[in-house]
C-alpha cells in the first residue's frame, strides 16, 4: 500500500457480520531475530 | 533459479518412500569431485551442510521454451545462485543462507580448470570460484569464508529447474506488488499465481525488479523454495512411490553432485523429514557491511558484516535455529509496515463492541488505529481489496472491487487500482 496524493492517509475498514479475526502481519523488511531469518510458512502464499 | 532449489526437493522428497524404490536412481547423477584433495577444512559440526549451486546451463531446453523465457543467448556457466542448506541433526529444521554472488571472496591457490595456469590466493567475487576452479574451488572458497565444513556439494541449472518444477505440478506463488523483469519477461500482477518451471525459472531469475538488484532476487528465491517445499510436502508425492519415482528421477537425472551423496543419503534424509513443512524450514542471506568493495579489474563486490556474519555461521556450525523460536500465531510478512497506517474502524453490524475488538486486534498486529471505532450499518467486512493490503481479516475479502464504502477511506493500492 501507499499513499496516493488527494486521499489523506487513514485506511478506513469496516468491520461485518462475516469478522472473524485479523491475520497478524509484520512487515519483511523489518528483520526480526539476532539473523533477519523467516521461516518458510510466513513466505508461502497464505 | 539457477537453483539449488530443486536439490532440497530431493532431500525433502525422499521421505517416505521404500528402499526399493529409489535404489539405483543415483546411477543418473552426474558426479563430480567436489571434494578432491582438501586440506585444512573445517571441523565437522553437528547437522549436514549442503552447498546449493544454480548454474545458467540450459542445454536440453528446447528453442520454444527458451524463447518464451528469454532463455536465448549462451550459458556462461556462471554460478549465480549458492546457498547453504543446513540439515540439522535432528532432521527437524533445514536452515537456507543465500550467499550473494558479488560476495567479496578470498580465492585460495589453485589451478585454473581451463587454463592450467596456477593462481595464488587472491581476491575476487564469490562466484568467480565456479569459474576458476569449478565446484571444488567453490567448495574451498566458501569452507574458507564461512569456516562451515560442507558435506555435500549439489548443482542445479535451468533444465533441470524447469523439469523439476514441472514434475511437481508446478508452484504457487504470490506476489503484493506487480513484478516486471524485461530482462527475463516477468510479469505477475498483484496476487496469487500458479506457476509451471518456466515461469518459475523466470520468477527467481529476474534481478531488475525493484532497486534491490540480486539481494531482491535471494528474496524471491528464498520465497521460491518455501512455495517448493509446501507443495512437495503437500502434495501427497512423499507418499506416492509412482509420483514419487518420477520426480526423484526428473531430479537426479540433471543435477550434479558429489560422489558422496546418493540414494543412502536421500534415504536417510527423507525418513528424518517425514514431518517437514514450510514452517520447518528458514530463509536468510549474509549479513553485509554497508560499505563494499570494489576491486581493480572486477568491479564493485559486497562484503559480509565482519561480526555478524561469524555469528551466523557460528549458529550453522553450532547446529541453532537462524529464526527466533515462535509460539505466536502465524505473522504474514507484507510490503508496508502496518505502524505506517493509520486505521480508523467502523461497526458494520448491531454486533455490540465488535469494532472495539477489530481495533484492538489491527492495533495488536501494529497499525495505528484511532482506538475510536465508529458506527456504519453493512453488510460485509469491507477494507481495501487485494493482498497489498497489509492486513486481511480472515475470510472476509469482500468479493467486488471496493468502491466507497466510507467517507475516510484514504489509502490506494499500488495497483493504483482502487479508489476512494
Amino acid at each position: 500500500m501507499r499513499s496516493v496524493d488527494g486521499q489523506g492517509a487513514v485506511l478506513k475498514v469496516i468491520a461485518g457480520a462475516d469478522f472473524k479475526g485479523v491475520r497478524p502481519v509484520r512487515a519483511e523488511d523489518e528483520l526480526e531475530g539476532e539473523f533477519g531469518a523467516v521461516t518458510g510458512d510466513q513466505v508461502v502464499c497464505p | 533459479m539457477r537453483m539449488a532449489t530443486a536439490c532440497s526437493v530431493a532431500v525433502l522428497v525422499a521421505a517416505g518412500i521404500g528402499h526399493s524404490v529409489v535404489t539405483g536412481l543415483d546411477t543418473g547423477i552426474k558426479r563430480v569431485d567436489a571434494f578432491r584433495d582438501m586440506k585444512n577444512r573445517p571441523a565437522s559440526g553437528n547437522g549436514m551442510n549442503v552447498l546449493l549451486v544454480g548454474t545458467d546451463g540450459r542445454d536440453k531446453i528446447t528453442p520454444e521454451e527458451k524463447a518464451k523465457y528469454r532463455l536465448g543467448g549462451a550459458p556462461c556457466h556462471c554460478t549465480d545462485t549458492i546457498m547453504i542448506v543446513h540439515i540439522s541433526e535432528d532432521r527437524d529444521r533445514a536452515s537456507v543462507v543465500s550467499l550473494p554472488r558479488d560476495s567479496y571472496a578470498e580465492l585460495p591457490a589453485h589451478t585454473d580448470q581451463n587454463s592450467g595456469k596456477k593462481h595464488r590466493a587472491h581476491p575476487s567475487k564469490i562466484n568467480a570460484a565456479y569459474a576458476e576452479g569449478g565446484p571444488n574451488l567453490t567448495v574451498r572458497t566458501v569452507e574458507h569464508m564461512t569456516k562451515v565444513k560442507i558435506d555435500h556439494y549439489l548443482e542445479v541449472d535451468f533444465t533441470s529447474f524447469i523439469k523439476t518444477v514441472d514434475v511437481l505440478g508446478g508452484v504457487e506463488i504470490c506476489t503484493s506488488r506487480p513484478l516486471q523483469d524485461s530482462n527475463t519477461g516477468l510479469n505477475l500482477a498483484v496476487g496469487t499465481h500458479a506457476m509451471n518451471g518456466g515461469e518459475a525459472l523466470q520468477y527467481v531469475r529476474s534481478r531488475y525488479v525493484d532497486g534491490a538488484s540480486d539481494l531482491g532476487r535471494m528474496r524471491r528465491q528464498q520465497r521460491f523454495l518455501a512455495a517448493l517445499i509446501a507443495k512437495a510436502t503437500s502434495s501427497g508425492v512423499l507418499l506416492n512411490p509412482v509420483k514419487f519415482r518420477d520426480v526423484t528421477q526428473t531430479l537426479l537425472g540433471s543435477v550434479r553432485a558429489d560422489k558422496g551423496f546418493g540414494t543412502s543419503d536421500m534415504l536417510d534424509l527423507g525418513r528424518a523429514m517425514r514431518g517437514f513443512s514450510p514452517s520447518s524450514s528458514e530463509f536468510t542471506t549474509v549479513p553485509l557491511s554497508a560499505e563494499g568493495q570494489t576491486l581493480p579489474g572486477i568491479g564493485a563486490t559486497l562484503r559480509w558484516h565482519p561480526t555478524k556474519a561469524p555469528k551466523l555461521f557460528d549458529a550453522l556450525r553450532e547446529d541453532r535455529p537462524l529464526a527466533p523460536h515462535r509460539n505466536k500465531p502465524r505473522v504474514t510478512l507484507v510490503d508496508v509496515s502496518p505502524q505506517q497506517i493509520q486505521v480508523q474502524v467502523d461497526n458494520g453490524t448491531a454486533v455490540p463492541g465488535l469494532g472495539k475488538r477489530v481495533d484492538t486486534q489491527l492495533r495488536a498486529t501494529g497499525f495505528r488505529t484511532t482506538g475510536l471505532p465508529g458506527n456504519v450499518p453493512t453488510a460485509r467486512t469491507r477494507r481495501r481489496p487485494g493482498p497489498s493490503s497489509p492486513t486481511t481479516p480472515a475470510g472476509t475479502a469482500p468479493r467486488r472491487p471496493w468502491r466507497r464504502p466510507c467517507r475516510a477511506a484514504r489509502c490506494a493500492a499500488s495497483t493504483g487500482r482502487g479508489r476512494c
